[in-house]
């Protein structure tokens, strides 16, 4: 079992099921629930969730008799135990191994994506990003980055109510998942802050899209429950493109997609701005013009 | 090899550059196409200058639309160049364009190149006013072109900054063959005391002879005319700067005529290459 389980502080109850002699499941199902939160308030001061880079850490097993997976399953849910794993004392341990996988993948899931959207989150952005910068340096090929940004959402939200702005986030959301090619990514990085990652886009190509997109949100009304006027929508949008020439960091480049953002609000948002291309503003050291020459240009040949 | 020219009508291309601004480039860029124009020459004038768009200030002429549109599908030349003088002397406003230009995949730039070429065809000289200074873009674009003229004066700084357009050019895009044209010259000597100074800079370090184009000297007439939005040639034609740059156009006529069965043989603008 550690070797399928060993990694950080991931914990693990056992139970054996159908032992008749046991307190009614209710009852039981309450306590295990209370146990186990007061263990998980006892560690949150302790362990760490991220398991990344950390080669110690325990299972912790206890064992409930009589407890089955569907029970536990119920326990899970209300309690909010989606780091907890359980394994069969004895028997058939396939569907509680199906339901460890499950829980893997939704645990996955979770750590990449936004919840009210389904898009990608700011962190598997940033790790997206990064990877594509590097493909672009290694490969030369353009890669096009558009930070969006929605136009008067803080007012949508107070006129509106937050479970309209929230509606508005998914609509937005889905124009931009429809729009998107396979291998583009796009990510909500903020409150009202998406983000699209195109490889292989240039500027005209990307600004050409980003151009069809923003005319999508434009005309897609927005209707709120119990609202009968829908919701008129905008966003702006900085852009911003590598050619693969120059080594960019995630930070320089979503940084000038960010300027670009800016731009396009000052200029009156609903629109699309421009970053400069950086690989085109660098110039090389070997082309300096250097002290002897400067002295020869001014003073000539004789000194 | 395949006996149909390229460019049939041998356009010559050529780039106006210098290192630092306020050397008078645009204002020679717009003379020399008048001198040529009168010359009977169809000019096409086209202002790269990005950010300091000032060739139409000097014409007088507001332009709509620029080299941007002319990329869009079922834009006309004809709906983007304005006519400065009847019968053969236009002008392309092309500075919000140019990072689209150098932004273009193979396919994309290719189209750009097939349309260009064939717009810029129909002049006998096509004359690129850069923007001064070593920007990657300014470089790529005086790759393309088939002439290349170096504006500098007098003043030291405008020397060096020249020089440093000259030494990227041949270090980063391998570009051999500059003529130099020395503007705002208080005398003759003194115009070919400062050629000989960056003559002799790119011998001994950068092993390369460029070439002396000619000299433009200080002219009171020069301002005026800008002030009234016309080309000094045509404000004031026998002025000493309106006949430097007369004898100018005539040199460059003579070149093109020397090397017009190479021209015939090449497209208009190289491709662009980025450093």
């Amino acid at each position: 079992m550690t070797s399928t389980l060993s990694s950080g502080t991931t914990s693990c109850t056992i139970m054996p099921e159908n032992n008749p002699k046991l307190a009614p499941p209710s009852l039981q199902r309450r306590e295990i629930l209370e146990e186990i939160s007061r263990l998980r308030e006892a560690l949150q001061s302790k362990a760490r969730y991220s398991v990344d880079s950390c080669r110690d850490g325990l299972i912790i097993v206890r064992l409930f008799e009589g407890l089955t997976l569907s029970e536990w399953e119920e326990i899970m849910s209300d309690g909010q135990f989606l780091h907890w794993l359980a394994l069969p004392a004895s028997g058939d341990p396939t569907p509680h191994l199906a339901r460890i996988q499950r829980t893997l993948e939704e645990l996955a899931h979770q750590t990449r994506h936004d919840p009210l959207t389904g898009l990608g989150n700011r962190r598997a952005f940033e790790k997206h990003l990064k990877m594509e910068l590097e493909r672009a340096f290694r490969s030369g090929s353009t890669l096009s980055l558009a930070i969006l940004d929605l136009d008067n959402f803080k007012t949508i939200n107070d006129t509106r109510g937050h479970p309209c702005g929230d509606q508005v986030l998914k609509a937005v959301s889905g124009a931009l998942l429809g729009h998107k090619r396979m291998y583009d990514l796009a990510a909500r990085i903020g409150g009202e802050e998406f983000a699209l990652v195109l490889p292989g886009s240039g500027l005209v190509q990307a600004e050409s899209s980003l151009e069809r997109l923003l005319e999508q949100i434009r005309e897609r009304n927005v209707v709120c429950d119990g609202q009968a006027d829908p919701v008129r929508v905008t966003c702006s949008a900085g852009l911003a493109c590598t050619k693969g020439r120059i080594q960019l960091s995630v930070e320089r480049f979503m940084d000038l997609a960010d300027k670009a953002l800016y731009e396009a609000k000052a200029r009156g948002k609903d629109q699309i701005a421009k970053a400069p291309i950086p690989d085109l503003l660098e110039t090389p050291q070997a082309t300096l013009v250097h002290a002897q020459e400067k002295q020869f240009l001014f003073t000539g040949p004789d000194t | 090899m395949s006996q149909e020219s390229v460019n049939p009508s041998s356009t010559l291309s050529i780039s106006i550059l210098s290192g630092k601004g306020g050397v008078g480039k645009t204002n020679l860029a717009l003379n020399l196409a008048y001198a040529l124009y009168k010359a009977n020459q169809k000019m096409l004038v086209m202002d790269f200058d990005v950010g300091l768009a000032n060739v139409d200030v000097l014409l007088g002429v507001s332009p709509e639309k620029n080299l941007q549109d002319l990329l869009k599908t079922g834009v006309t030349p004809s709906d983007v160049v304005i006519p400065v003088e009847p019968g053969g002397f236009d002008f392309l406003p092309a500075a919000s364009g140019v990072p689209e230009l150098l932004e273009l995949d193979e396919d994309g730039r290719d189209q750009v190149f097939g349309k260009l070429n064939t717009v810029l065809g129909e002049y006998d000289y096509v004359i690129f006013d850069l923007g001064a200074g070593i920007g990657k873009t300014v470089l790529s674009l005086a790759c393309m072109t088939r002439m290349r003229l170096l504006v500098v004066t007098p003043e030291p700084t405008s020397l060096t900054d020249g020089y440093a357009v000259i030494k990227v050019l041949k270090n980063q895009h391998q570009v051999k063959d500059f003529l130099v044209v020395v503007n705002q010259a208080g005398n003759a000597k003194e115009a070919q005391t400062t050629f000989d100074r960056l003559h002799g800079a790119c011998e001994r370090f950068l092993d390369l002879d460029i070439g002396y184009l000619g000299a433009v000297h200080n002219d009171p007439n020069v301002p005026e005319a800008v002030r009234r939005q016309v080309p000094l040639i045509k404000y004031a034609p026998q002025c000493r700067a309106s006949q430097d740059i007369l004898s100018l156009a005539i040199k460059i006529g003579r070149h093109r005529a020397e090397i017009r069965s190479h021209l015939k043989a090449k497209s208009i603008l190289k491709k662009i290459t980025l450093g």
